[in-house]
């Protein structure tokens, strides 16, 4: 690397997105120390770095959110550079500031972009002052129940409530009506503060037909930005994202220039360094963009943009952390093709999504040119429910979107992960579903169409399925009578 | 060989007999060939039924019954249980079945875990009374708080667990006894 210092990265995060930056790393010839809690003394990525160390007790804040233990260990083991993946301390502005004064580089924006772009009313009103549409709502943090009532009145019900300090779906609440409000901010608050460290929140007016559209920047700090186009992210269960695909499917390419634009904006105006994620929000009923936040950190469905630019953002994550300045203008990002993102998670669809805990019997991935599964399993591996549900990531590339949905469902055919509930019969059903296949899904596509994503396989196929055990038990009773 | 295969509440009853390298499978008129591929030590097959083919994982489900094979069956994700005996053996359990043990007082409640989680703030102690919708816990998975109420009003008797405590799917956190105070 033609870099300044850059040799050693440690990595400050566990499963799949551990062991894809621990690759990024070897591909730029970075030596790599991975950190892990006791769960996790013999996961993957603990084997593929080259050195790790023990951070604690199972708890994330026992251990992958103890931020002076893992500077600490960053120290000894002569790292230059740490990468937080995503979660844990990946947004947290106090630990950018602490390894950057420590004398190491963050991977990732400055502390204080970061705290700008993770304040969520302070990111909302930046991007009113630069004209991009933002939602009606609060332009203040909420911390009581009159002053909600009073802007909730305002803005009509239904309204959404959302945590002023983070994003992903924590401390997220829609309340249809007045009645619903005082509980739902409780909770909202509790779970911001479980989540954050910060109880506030905001109000935003609730879209109910509504696409969650994204923008993928690339920024190197001295003021090169560009953007690698957008993805839909509107199959969500709990606000959380279950399917992820680009390009978005149904949007102009008007509209799309549009938001590309607004978010190299965005980015610009702040000097974004890094690998980050412009969120919007498209109102169906009114086609119409409105900014949502901005994510200062690698996003979870960042290979579907890989798949289609060709870009291996992490690679440029780390480049840009050595100081370089981007190799490649907006000109030379030319997506190809489509690709699709399923987000296999250990939970039982069936029973309300609950978690799944429990401990891997055997996994089997599909294989084959334009396929890519980014997981941590192995056999024997406990599934905890310390941490994110999020086990393995399909990714299929296609020449269009029906090519690229043909190849998931075959790549789906050979994916078995035993031992725990998943989402993967979910997702076969999403994928066939009219709905999908039209591109018009809007954000309330799980909840609305829950019957038929969760229906079950005909009777009678069911019967011949369960002809394999009845075909195992008499093979074993000819085995032990012969 | 006769043999009961069970999938939920339904039963059905078929006839098996070995037909070189699989099964003949009748069920009343019906006859068709059955077939299961696999390699030693994996759990995922390859199922043959007549000329229908099917990639299905077979995933030892312990039955509490000796003589009843327990199965999950998972195809595309999709997963089941399945239980397999041979009818005569059915016929033998149901001639030595004991009596139905008696059930315990039904104004206690045993409450239990509903998913597996942490217990992340408990809100009541033993000998408090409460009432039905009061609050009992939060119970924290994967990073979602989930609060969990009282079905019942009366008292508690016994908590199983601290605070800060993970738990699997249905093990008993408290017991309720139902009605007033002792």
């Amino acid at each position: 690397m033609k870099g300044f210092l850059l040799r050693k990265v440690l990595i400050a995060n566990r499963g799949e997105i551990a062991r894809r930056v621990i690759r990024a790393c070897k591909e730029l010839g970075l030596q790599t120390v991975a950190v892990y809690s006791d769960a996790d003394r013999y996961a993957l990525h603990v084997q593929e770095a080259d050195e790790a160390y023990p951070l604690g007790l199972p708890p994330p804040v026992q251990s992958y959110l103890r931020l002076e233990k893992i500077l600490e260990i960053a120290k000894r083991s002569h790292c230059q550079a740490i990468h937080p993946g995503y979660g844990f301390l990946a947004e947290n502005p106090e630990f950018a500031q602490a390894v950057e004064d420590a004398g190491l580089v963050f991977v990732g924006p400055t502390a204080q972009t970061i705290r700008l772009l993770g304040d969520k009313v302070a990111a909302r009103q930046l991007a009113h002052s630069l004209g991009i549409p933002t939602l009606p709502g609060t332009f203040e943090k909420i911390t009581d129940v009159q002053t909600a009532q009073r802007v909730a009145e305002q803005l009509g019900y239904p309204v959404l409530i959302k945590a002023a300090a983070g994003g992903g779906g924590k401390g997220m609440r829609i309340v249809q009506s007045p009645s619903e409000l005082a509980s739902a901010l409780e909770r909202a608050m509790s779970e911001a503060y479980t989540a954050f460290g910060d109880s506030s929140v905001f109000l935003e007016k609730f879209i109910p037909k509504a696409k969650h559209i994204e923008v993928q920047i690339l920024a190197d700090g001295h003021g090169n930005v560009v953007h690698l186009f957008e993805r839909e992210c509107s199959v969500q269960r709990r606000h959380q994202k279950l399917i992820e695909e680009s390009p978005a499917p149904l949007l102009t390419e008007s509209e799309r220039a549009q938001i590309c634009a607004a978010a190299v904006k965005l980015a610009q105006a702040v000097g974004y360094r890094s690998a980050g994620t412009v969120e919007f929000l498209y109102d169906v009923d009114q086609r119409s963009f409105s900014f949502l936040e901005v994510n200062t950190r690698l996003q979870v469905e960042h290979p579907i943009t890989e798949m289609r630019t060709g870009v291996d953002i992490v690679q440029e994550q780390l480049r840009i952390a050595s100081g370089e300045r981007l190799s490649f203008s907006q000109a030379d990002v030319r997506p190809r093709g489509h690709a699709i993102e399923l987000r296999i998670c250990a939970e039982d669809p069936q029973n309300d999504f609950a978690p799944s805990l429990g401990k891997i019997i055997e996994v089997r991935f599909p294989q084959g040119e334009h396929i890519r599964v980014d997981h941590a399993l192995q056999r024997a591996l406990r599934i905890w429910p310390y941490y994110d549900s999020l086990i393995a990531k399909l990714i299929v590339w296609g020449e269009d979107r029906p090519h690229a949905i043909e190849r998931a469902l075959e790549a789906l055919d050979e994916t078995f992960v035993l031992g725990v509930r998943t989402t993967l019969w979910f997702h076969r059903r999403a994928l066939e579903h009219p709905e999908f296949r039209a591109g018009s899904y809007c954000t309330d596509f799980v909840q609305r169409e829950r019957e038929a994503l969760l229906s079950k396989p005909p009777a009678k196929l069911v019967e011949t399925l369960a002809l394999g055990a009845l075909a195992q038990e008499i093979y074993a009773f000819y085995r032990d009578h012969r | 060989m006769r043999f009961i295969v069970t999938i939920g509440e339904r039963e059905l009853e078929v006839e098996a007999t070995p037909s070189n390298p699989g099964v003949l499978v009748s069920r009343g008129a019906e006859r068709v060939p059955v077939r299961l591929e696999g390699v030693p030590g994996s759990k995922i097959y390859t199922l043959h039924v007549g000329d229908q083919t099917f990639r299905v994982a077979l995933i030892p489900d312990p039955s509490p019954t000796a003589g009843v094979r327990g199965v999950l069956v998972s195809w595309r994700g999709y997963e089941f249980p399945v239980k397999v005996e041979r009818a005569v053996t059915r016929r033998y359990r149901v001639l030595l079945r004991k009596q139905p043990q008696a059930h315990r007082a039904p104004h206690i409640h045993t409450i239990t875990s509903h998913m597996p989680g942490l217990i992340a703030q408990i809100f009541i102690t033993e000998g408090q009374r409460v009432e039905a919708g009061d609050r009992l816990w939060l119970l924290e998975a994967m990073k979602m708080e989930n609060e969990v109420r009282a079905p019942v009003a009366g008292v508690i008797e016994k908590l199983y667990i601290q605070s800060g405590t993970p738990v699997e799917k249905d093990q008993p956190i408290c017991t309720i006894r139902e009605g007033d105070a002792p």
